[in-house]
């Protein structure tokens, strides 16, 4: 079932193009990852199923309520974070609990004005307001932006934690690691342009992937050219791209026998995300 | 109803928390009250009629068009607005809190010097309290909605604060509270009279409802019609 379905969304600005026939669904209790370079349209995309911004021509639907983290936010620097809380909640209908706040990290940060938080305190707050309505979507624009590693990984668990609750969640992110991590499926934006959108989890499903097997060994081997399996050669390494593992282990065993030399060391590289994000975007700038 | 009450008495603490607010709404005007109301009772006694309205007038001028600018600034002009407004609160209860705690800060001010001049200069207190009241009620709103203004065209600080300099000094100057204006050159009288400083002292030193009063809440209304068609186009800009 749809949560979000984003239909031929077009975007100008002055006569530059931002947002150029994007047409994606989101299903519900996903997590949809939109990635692209500064600039791609990620953010102007956001705005608009968000409403902050209106798009000049397409249209969007929603299945549920929204709550949303936005890339730069701010408060009043006055504010205290459980008066912001309050606020938050009193316009949204509803009373506001401080333990409702302790996932998120908040409950010994309620009386501490907003201008004396750290980024990821202030991330942390703004991702808490964004569900003091309990939202069926969550739009969440380069939420671990700026975060150490800790609260990277607290951001994480929360999300995944929305996840686990039946949340769907839109997330950008320029962090490909993240995305991987995180999200079911991905779209890529390119200047605007849609030029990838994953229909299932694959991206991300590892056993799925091509393998790249980087080989050393204890000599020089001259490879011959029929030897296809060879993706690329150094003089005494090989890397061998394969959709199997096991295939590509022999194959090196066999070279080494049959060059009589030694299989010293070898790594194992997987493309991910941000392998097939660069090709992309390599082949959108040469096009 | 709760959500609009709840965001005035919020917006009336983060007010006092301000120190923008705190100088330009309390301690500049009572500093300037208690040494000038002093100095300009040793000079002329029959100041005293005058001192409850002109000091109040001043402090109401520094408060609503110096002082209140600055948070609507900072909101204004931040991600603020737009962290508010994909939560469902309306830019436009941002301005009416901020006016309503503003007037309630300048009410109490008012009250202040309303029962200390008597017992510091002998200040003698207007007779006709609904027409000083009403007018200074009408005075505060007007300086509010020009702070308004302010606090809505300008994106930092540091220039609104420049800006708002050129109508509270020629204000200060030309309204009468400093000294009479009629010491001055006539075409100055006349620029003086469209100031709401000097609207407000006419309508509060007069002993019954007068002109003025409609003027200031003229100025009330259309610079609260200003205001939101400025929000307006800054929610479109968004």
């Amino acid at each position: 079932m749809e949560a979000v379905k984003v239909m031929s969304l077009k975007k100008q600005y002055g006569n530059q193009v931002v947002l150029n026939d994007i047409e994606f669904s989101v299903m519900k209790g996903e997590i949809f990852g939109l990635i692209g370079v500064n600039g791609a349209g990620k953010t102007t995309t956001l705005e608009c199923i968000e409403g902050l911004r209106k798009a000049d021509q397409g249209s969007i639907a929603f299945s549920g309520t929204l709550g949303v983290q936005l890339q730069s936010s701010s408060l009043p620097s006055q504010i205290k974070v459980k008066e912001a809380l309050q606020l938050f909640s009193v316009w949204n209908g509803r009373s506001f609990r401080p333990d409702s706040v302790t996932v998120f990290g908040m409950d010994g940060l309620l009386e501490r004005k907003y201008q004396h938080l750290s980024i990821g305190q202030k991330r942390r707050l703004h991702l808490a307001l964004a569900l003091l309505s309990d939202p069926d979507i969550l739009i969440l624009d380069e939420p671990t932006a700026g975060l150490d590693i800790d609260g990277r990984i607290e951001i994480h668990q929360i999300i995944k934690n929305l996840k686990k609750q039946g949340k769907t969640v839109i997330l950008s992110s320029h962090d490909l690691m993240e995305i991987e991590d995180l999200c079911d499926r991905v779209a890529i934006l390119s200047n605007g342009r849609l030029v990838l959108l994953s229909e299932s989890r694959d991206f991300a499903d590892k056993n799925n992937r091509q393998v790249k097997v980087r080989a050393k060994f204890s000599e020089p081997i001259s490879l011959s050219e029929t030897e296809e399996s060879v993706y690329d050669s150094m003089s005494d390494s090989v890397i061998i791209a394969t959709d199997h593992l096991e295939d590509a282990m022999i194959t090196l065993l066999e070279m080494a026998k049959q060059h009589h030399v030694r299989l010293t060391d070898f790594i194992i590289e997987r493309d991910g995300v941000e392998q097939m994000f660069l090709d992309i975007i390599r082949k959108e700038k040469s096009s | 109803m709760k959500a609009l009450i709840f965001s005035i008495l919020l917006q009336w603490k983060l007010n006092f928390r301000s120190k923008e607010i705190l100088v330009h709404f309390y301690v500049v005007p009572l500093i300037f009250y208690v040494f000038i109301g002093s100095i300009f009772i040793s000079i002329n006694p029959q100041l005293t009629e005058t001192i409850v309205a002109s000091m109040t007038v001043f402090g109401v001028s520094m408060g609503g068009i110096l002082g209140s600018p600055y948070p609507l600034v900072e909101f204004f002009a931040s991600d603020c607005k737009k962290s508010y407004h994909v939560q469902n609160i309306p830019l436009s209860i941002q301005l009416i809190s901020h006016c309503i705690s503003g007037f309630i800060h300048l009410s109490v001010l008012s009250i202040i010097l309303w029962f200390t001049a008597p017992l510091l200069f002998d200040a003698v207190l207007p007779t006709n309290l609904p027409v000083y009241f009403s007018s200074l009620a009408l005075l505060i709103l007007a300086s509010l909605g020009i702070g308004m203004i302010f606090g809505l065209f300008f994106k930092s600080a540091s220039k609104m604060s420049m800006a708002t300099q050129i109508v509270f000094l020629p204000s200060l100057m030309l309204s009468g509270i400093m000294f009479p204006a009629d010491m001055l050159p006539a075409v100055l009288q006349n620029v003086g009279k469209f100031f709401p400083a000097s609207l407000g002292f006419s309508a509060m030193t007069s002993d019954h409802f007068t002109y003025e009063q409609l003027l200031l809440l003229l100025i009330f209304v259309s610079a609260s019609l200003i205001s939101m068609i400025r929000i307006r186009k800054i929610h479109a800009e968004e």
